[in-house]
């Protein structure tokens, strides 16, 4: 069964935390290096960087040029990608079982790029066109706002792209710089997961890392608490409002967390949730759900919700009802079941993908700094009752004055 | 070791299932023959109403039975309307499967589609479209489609026009999915964990009695229109996305068309990604897309670049078509691209879900299942003279349609009047 799967964790002398998680019956595996730097640790005039560094190590690194990462990932037949965010920027691969030391040498390859001067020139246009993109894109662009908006002008309000200003005028030595501090061993998780041998996993993590330098500087400065207010971008051109509604929620590895997860659910999954019934299925909104957004020491439960114009007033006041409803009133235990339901079902289906289960040992991680085995998140899920919900609610409620974005043709809502 | 299982029931409805051993999901689909193909213009949407509505009460369970019923046996769905077919689709603990189908076949036998629901989904449909418009690359990656293939079905807009929407009627979705959904114009497919035995004598005592239609209308290959189309609106990039002709789903040169289009623009390595993104920096996203469907295939090229680029943007793109079109591709790119089509789809059948997709469509398209080792095969078996002989078959470069969308007008783009075809010099 997919499901009997083991877990590994090994932390190596410089620093670098390997975890793994074995997936019996699978050919393939993912390799993932996670480095604990995003946009919270920008500096002013460096927004960007992390996410543009990214890019850079695509483009050059001690042993390869941009042809080579590419031609390489493609004759191993992998399935590869890097993303950054606030909190991470990771550079990760999925190949068949026995292309795995050749994913694993080149990702590590990428860590540590040599930053050109006509590359990063070159690169610069790339990352413009991304945020030319961007601004096309307002489910995405409301969302960093509703973000910029609970932080403003601190860590975690950042922007992950830059801007044309900020890229436009970065240097290359403050990336360099900002490579040196950031991408220490000690600062960095890898993540496999699928069909691998730990130990020869172990060796050869060992064996690529056993040059890499250290974590200058500290972690990230508090996020401190979200903030309240609102902010409307309008523009005549968008056809739909797209509208944000969120409160404080939980950090990572907190307690409730499992409280948490049942209770957006019940609120607006896509399917028989409070926000599903009352907002999709009366036809209010097209696009109608939450989330829960935890970083390491904050977090935001969210609404979100994309329809016209004309009904955007409507669909923001049918929400704070429904926010109102779940925190006053009952919740039936029929609802935390099927909620329940979802949740264990996605879990196990989860555990039977070498991707999800990658990225979700490094939540774990960050979270709890241990591997949570499948048994003991289904445990969680299955402790939950209607008094945690109500226990969550009272830390954490969902009437309180939170922060409200909207991007769309609207001047106000 | 997976095993294969194929039936007919009595009803008309095929089955195909793949068991795969160690999973404990089931993933399964429904496929229908309606699509948009059939609609005419003045019912354009009529398709996706329907299918969109379908979830929203039979005639013995509400939308609140429906939705409570499926959520507490943890399923995880979603339906589709497409050109050719509509899709019902989901995944569960393979335990659950059999309650399941029972509901997912009581959907799709007696859907009731009660009118205060049909508003509500008309409703999110108009929405749809107004949404559609906020997102230029996804549009004009679908407009693009639509008028390559204007004046016959495979071009028709799944989605319909506000107006065609705003005039569909309760009569015409009961009679569109009277006419369509029975079980001699479905497939279904299960993979992952379940009870062939079971599902089979379960799904022979769902559908018996369901009086089955008649056999829909062959629609004939569509024709295409190689034309240039620039649609100026206001955006932060300019959309682009060139078509070309390829080949249906199933066809000989079906490997051929699909490795093609990886060399051309399948990933980072890919000559559109070296020429357009590495060395020029003229996007953040550029890329290719082969699809195969019944009677028709087609290749779309995807750019979004800022308005001062674009112009470049096209004339790389063009000349790397014409320089495909020319001298095929090189033994290294072609290896290269079957590694990675090769690794994808090994890597891609150890998820339930897509396994279900995969052979539901070798079914739907070809009547045929497929071990990975058999289409591993087959896509060994493509070589450069076998590219070479598919690019002179379909002439991509020779039957270019392109849709611009943003800003810029065709004189700006340095677009030339009408299409590429009339410009270029005799082949």
């Amino acid at each position: 069964m997919r499901s009997e799967s083991c877990l590994f964790e090994h932390q190596l002398t410089n620093g670098l935390q390997v975890i793994g998680q074995q997936i019996p019956g699978v050919e393939s595996a993912s390799a993932m290096f996670w480095v604990k730097t995003g946009a919270r640790n920008e500096d002013p005039g460096l927004e960007g960087v992390s996410h543009f560094l990214e890019h850079m190590a695509f483009k050059r690194t001690r042993t390869r040029t941009y042809e080579d990462v590419n031609r390489e990932f493609e004759e191993m037949g992998a399935e590869n990608n890097a993303f950054t965010w606030l909190e991470m920027t990771a550079y990760h691969a999925r190949v068949l079982g026995d292309r795995l030391p050749d994913a694993i040498e080149l990702l590590a390859d990428l860590t540590h790029p040599v930053i050109d001067q006509a590359d990063f020139d070159q690169e610069r246009k790339v990352i413009l066109e991304e945020i030319a993109r961007h601004r096309d894109q307002p489910y995405s662009l409301v969302i960093d706002e509703f973000l910029q908006t609970c932080f403003p002008g601190r860590p975690l309000g950042h922007s992950t792209l830059g801007s044309s200003e900020s890229i436009g005028a970065m240097k290359v030595d403050d990336m360099k710089a900002y490579w040196r501090r950031r991408y220490g061993a000690d600062n960095m998780i890898f993540s496999v997961a699928g069909n691998f041998d730990w130990d020869r996993v172990v060796e050869q993590v060992q064996g690529v890392t056993a040059d890499w330098h250290q974590l200058d500087g500290d972690g990230w400065e508090p996020a401190g608490l979200p903030s309240t207010g609102r902010h409307i971008l309008a523009e005549d051109r968008w056809n739909q409002e797209h509208i944000v509604l969120g409160v404080p929620s939980i950090q990572q590895g907190d307690r409730h967390e499992y409280a948490a997860a049942i209770l957006s659910t019940i609120l607006g999954d896509d399917t028989g949730s409070r926000l599903f019934w009352s907002i999709n299925q009366t036809g209010l909104a097209d696009q109608i759900g939450s989330g829960l957004l935890s970083f390491s020491d904050a977090g935001l439960l969210f609404v979100i919700a994309v329809t016209t114009p004309d009904k955007a007033r409507r669909t923001l006041g049918v929400i704070r009802d429904e926010l109102r409803a779940l925190e006053q009133g009952d919740i039936a235990s029929d609802e935390l079941e099927r909620a329940r339901t979802k949740l264990l079902t996605s879990n196990v289906i989860e555990a039977e993908s070498t991707q999800a289960r990658m990225m979700g040992i490094v939540d774990s991680w960050l979270s709890k700094g241990r591997l949570e085995t499948l048994d003991e998140v289904r445990a969680g899920l299955e402790a939950v009752t209607v008094r945690d919900l109500q226990d969550y609610l009272e830390r954490f409620p969902l009437t309180a004055d939170g922060v409200l974005t909207a991007v769309g043709p609207l001047d106000s809502l | 070791m997976t095993d294969f299982f194929h039936k007919t029931l009595s009803s008309g409805l095929q089955l195909v299932g793949e068991e795969m051993p160690g999973v404990q999901s089931a993933a399964f689909a429904f496929y229908v023959r309606a699509g948009a193909r059939e609609e005419s213009w003045d019912v354009a949407g009529l398709g996706h109403l329907t299918e969109a509505t379908m979830f929203r009460g039979t005639e013995s369970r509400s939308s609140r039975d429906l939705t409570n019923a499926l959520d507490a046996l943890g399923v995880g769905r979603g339906s589709s309307a497409g050109i050719e077919q509509t899709l019902f689709s989901g995944i569960l603990l393979g335990d659950n499967l059999l309650e399941a189908l029972d509901i997912f076949v009581d959907v799709l036998r007696n859907a009731a589609f009660p009118e205060e629901e049909l508003e509500a989904v008309r409703e999110l449909q108009l929405q749809e479209i107004r949404q559609r418009q906020d997102h230029p690359d996804r549009l004009v990656m679908d407009r693009a489609r639509q008028f390559f293939y204007a004046g016959h079905g495979a071009g028709n807009d799944i989605l319909g026009s506000p107006e065609s929407v705003a005039g569909l009627t309760r009569d015409q979705v009961r009679t569109w999915k009277w006419d369509r959904y029975a079980p001699n114009t479905m497939l279904f497919s299960v993979a992952g964990r379940f009870q062939w035995d079971q599902v089979a004598e379960r799904l022979d005592g769902l559908t018996s009695g369901w009086t089955t239609v008649n056999e829909p209308l062959d629609i004939p290959e569509p024709p295409i229109n190689p034309a240039i189309t620039v649609h100026q609106t206001e955006a932060a990039q300019e959309n682009l996305c060139f078509v070309y002709p390829a080949v249906p789903y199933g066809d000989r040169d079906y490997y051929e068309a699909a490795l093609t289009s990886m060399v051309l623009g399948g990933g980072m390595h890919s000559r559109l990604a070296s020429e357009v993104r590495e060395k020029r920096g003229l996007v953040y996203s550029v890329g290719s897309r082969f699809d195969g469907m019944e009677k028709s295939g087609l290749t779309r090229i995807y750019a979004g670049t800022r308005p001062d680029r674009a112009r470049e943007t096209v004339e790389v793109i063009h000349a790397e078509l014409e320089r495909l079109q020319a001298s095929a591709v090189a033994e290294d790119e072609l290896s290269r691209a079957k590694t990675k089509l090769k690794s994808r789809l090994v890597m891609s059948s150890e998820s339930s879900g897509s396994r279900a997709m995969t052979i539901g469509r070798d079914w739907w398209y070809m009547r045929r299942y497929r071990t990975l080792r058999e289409v591993s095969a087959a896509i060994d078996a493509v070589d450069v003279s076998g590219i070479r002989s598919y690019l002179d078959r379909t002439a991509p470069y020779r039957n270019l349609a392109l849709l611009a969308l943003g800003p810029l007008s065709a004189a700006d783009l340095g677009l030339p009047e009408g299409s590429f075809q009339t410009s270029a010099a005799p082949a």
